[in-house]
């Protein structure tokens, strides 16, 4: 019997197909958490001159700088003004303004991911306040909810997108979201934000 | 299309989303006021007493009445929020009982302190001398508004009474409100609910030998659909109504068979020389679970239905003595007799863990059943010599029902009747 190799080819791609589609149905895509992102390692300043501009420039970085020096326990800025003064060109070239520009859009991020942080946590707070755990349930039990939230914090809709197995324990779960029902502090968060992190929550419910 | 196709997957997977992770909850009670309702005072006080011993009852709710409130509203524009959020209470209840010729109906409604809102505002039709099953109605809107569980104070209990007679009763899930069924002289044993709760069967002996008879409630008609010379019990409804598993002493040895409530046709299920017996189906009907002696002390076994000639699996290994099981309704696991230290106790194990909780202390549990949503067991004690009823809720409350004429045995819980 000849076998015609198109089908070879054939059946492999609606094989793979499948199998992905199996695949991203069972969860196998699903990530658990978002990766928090990471700040690189500070840039070390020196500045040495003295002219009147290259203070003013010295002030904004010195602003620019600031909320870093909380981060790191170890930034070593240098103020120093010397005799021997670098001309400000070389001295741009040293720190190099992508450099700077770099770092300016971290602090960005970082602000952000602080934002993030905090409202991520008042939302759990929120939660907590209003979950009542059942008694008399298995160890070990996790559940995941889909919120989706409007702009002003209502919660429009709960979706309960892995079970525990018990139902009394998703069953908690959805009453305590419920119990919530909107997050007054919603309307602080700008539309960026909201838009980028907050339309659509997973909350993982773990008591162990 | 094969494009679409991953690109559906793809792009699905390059959308992370904010997780966040909730780890802490109370296990506190629900605080619930339940203010006195409007209306005549000699119905509301019953309805009330009702609702609040229901609430009670199910051990989920810690009740405010209008003495330990620092004002009572009796209508919605009386709350003062502040004075509930001072007692930290959770729900607030009031209502309004309508008496209307033929007619008695309830309001209630449900606010949510904390939110300061509505939350649920719902009438009950009812029919005079029916004050009973009306403040049950309610006491579940209340319950399922609250938990977000179906309540289960409609539901009926089916057990045996013994005095001088042999009598087969039903009464409201807090014991009351009995109604007789069947009286005998000679013994009636393992009454059950068929799944519908329309019909019961039981094993009687009233004419000298085992009859499992199927009992219409309503109409009190029945009929025999099984009779031994030997003894039968402990028959058990499938889900789907149409097959009856019971023990029969066929061959002198207790043995499960499956009986078609059609054709009649009578399958047996297990073949061993020790005791099978106390059989119940899983929710889904696919596997029964029985006690077997076969190990040298009674243990739960469990048979699956789905495969051909599938050998009973054991299923308890904690102590010497694990018996009458029950599954669960969302088949998390069973509910079953076990001893420790010379006490049969109720006892609960999770499929997925290795370990028996035990959820009684007393000596001589036995019988346990499963209320409907699976948050209460009744079961059979004996207190001072006689047999009585008592419940213990998941969450760990345990109440006895009002004690009925002579010795109670063998509850058995219905399904939601509505």
């Amino acid at each position: 019997m000849r076998i015609n190799k198109t089908y070879f080819e054939a059946s492999f791609v609606s094989f793979l197909i499948h199998a992905l589609i199996l695949l991203y149905l069972l969860g196998f895509f699903y990530f658990e958490s978002k990766q928090a992102s990471i700040l690189t390692k500070p840039v070390n300043v020196s500045l040495i001159y003295k002219d009147q501009s290259a203070v003013k420039i010295n002030k904004t970085i010195n602003k620019i700088i600031e909320p870093q020096k909380i981060e790191s326990s170890e930034p070593s800025i240098k103020n120093e003004t010397s005799a021997d003064s670098i001309p400000f060109d070389s001295l741009i070239t040293t720190i190099g303004f992508d450099e700077l520009l770099k770092e300016d859009s971290l602090i960005a991020d970082r602000t952000e991911q602080n934002e993030i942080d905090l409202y991520s946590s008042l939302i759990v707070k929120n939660i907590q306040e209003a979950w009542r755990k059942p008694i008399n349930i298995q160890e070990g039990l996790i559940c995941n909810l889909k919120l989706t939230i409007n702009k002003n914090g209502r919660v429009l809709n709960v979706n309960l997108i892995k079970s525990s197995g018990n139902i009394r324990f998703d069953n908690s779960a959805i009453k305590a979201v419920q119990r919530v029902e909107t997050f007054s502090f919603y309307k602080k968060i700008s539309a960026s934000l909201f838009s980028s992190s907050f339309g659509t929550v997973i909350i993982k419910f773990n008591p162990s | 299309m094969k494009r679409v196709i991953f690109l559906l997957i793809f792009s699905n997977i390059l959308i992370s989303e904010l997780i966040l992770e909730v780890t802490q909850g109370t296990e506190d009670p629900y605080r619930v006021a339940l203010v006195t309702f409007n209306g005549d005072a000699k119905i509301v006080n019953e309805i009330n007493s009702v609702i609040r011993n229901n609430l009670i009852r199910s051990g989920e709710f810690n009740i405010f009445e209008d003495d330990d409130l620092l004002s009572v509203p009796k209508n919605e524009n009386e709350i003062i929020y502040n004075d509930f959020k001072i007692l930290n209470i959770d729900y607030l209840v009031f209502g309004e009982v309508f008496v209307d010729g033929n007619s008695n109906s309830v309001e209630y409604k449900v606010f949510d302190i904390k939110r300061g809102t509505q939350v649920r505002n719902s009438t009950v039709f009812g029919i005079p001398n029916r004050n009973r099953q009306l403040a049950h109605y309610v006491s579940d809107g209340i319950y399922e508004e609250i938990t977000g569980i179906k309540g289960i104070s409609a539901t009926k209990i089916l057990y045996v009474t013994e005095n001088n007679n042999f009598n087969l009763v039903i009464s409201d899930a807090d014991g009351k409100n009995e109604q007789l069924l069947l009286t005998s002289s000679e013994p009636i044993i393992s009454p059950t609910w068929s799944p519908d709760s329309k019909k019961v069967a039981y094993v009687s002996f009233e004419t000298g030998m085992a009859k499992v008879y199927i009992q219409d409630i309503a109409s009190g008609e029945r009929e025999v659909v099984i009779e031994n010379s030997k003894q039968i019990s402990s028959p058990a409804w499938s889900p789907d109504g149409k097959f009856l598993s019971l023990t029969m002493y066929q061959d002198g040895n207790a043995e499960i068979y499956i009986l078609n409530l059609k054709n009649k046709n009578l399958t047996r299920l297990t073949n061993h020389y020790s005791i099978d017996t106390e059989s119940v189906w899983s929710p889904r009907g696919t596997k029964i679970m029985f006690t077997s002696g076969r190990s040298g002390s009674p243990q739960l076994y469990e048979l699956n239905l789905r495969k051909f000639n599938s050998k009973p699996k054991r299923i308890t290994f904690d102590g010497n003595y694990n018996a009458k099981g029950s599954y669960l309704p969302n088949n998390e696991g069973i509910v079953f007799v076990h001893r420790s230290k010379d006490q049969f106790q109720i006892a609960l194990k999770y499929f997925n863990e290795n370990f028996v909780r035990t959820l009684t202390n007393s000596m001589m549990d036995e019988s346990p059943s499963i209320s409907p949503n699976g948050n209460v067991i009744v079961y059979a004690v004996k207190i001072n010599g006689t047999g009585m009823l008592a419940g213990v809720t998941l969450s760990g409350a345990k109440f006895i029902l009002p004690a009925s004429e002579g010795a109670v045995r063998e509850p058995s819980w219905s399904s939601f009747l509505r």
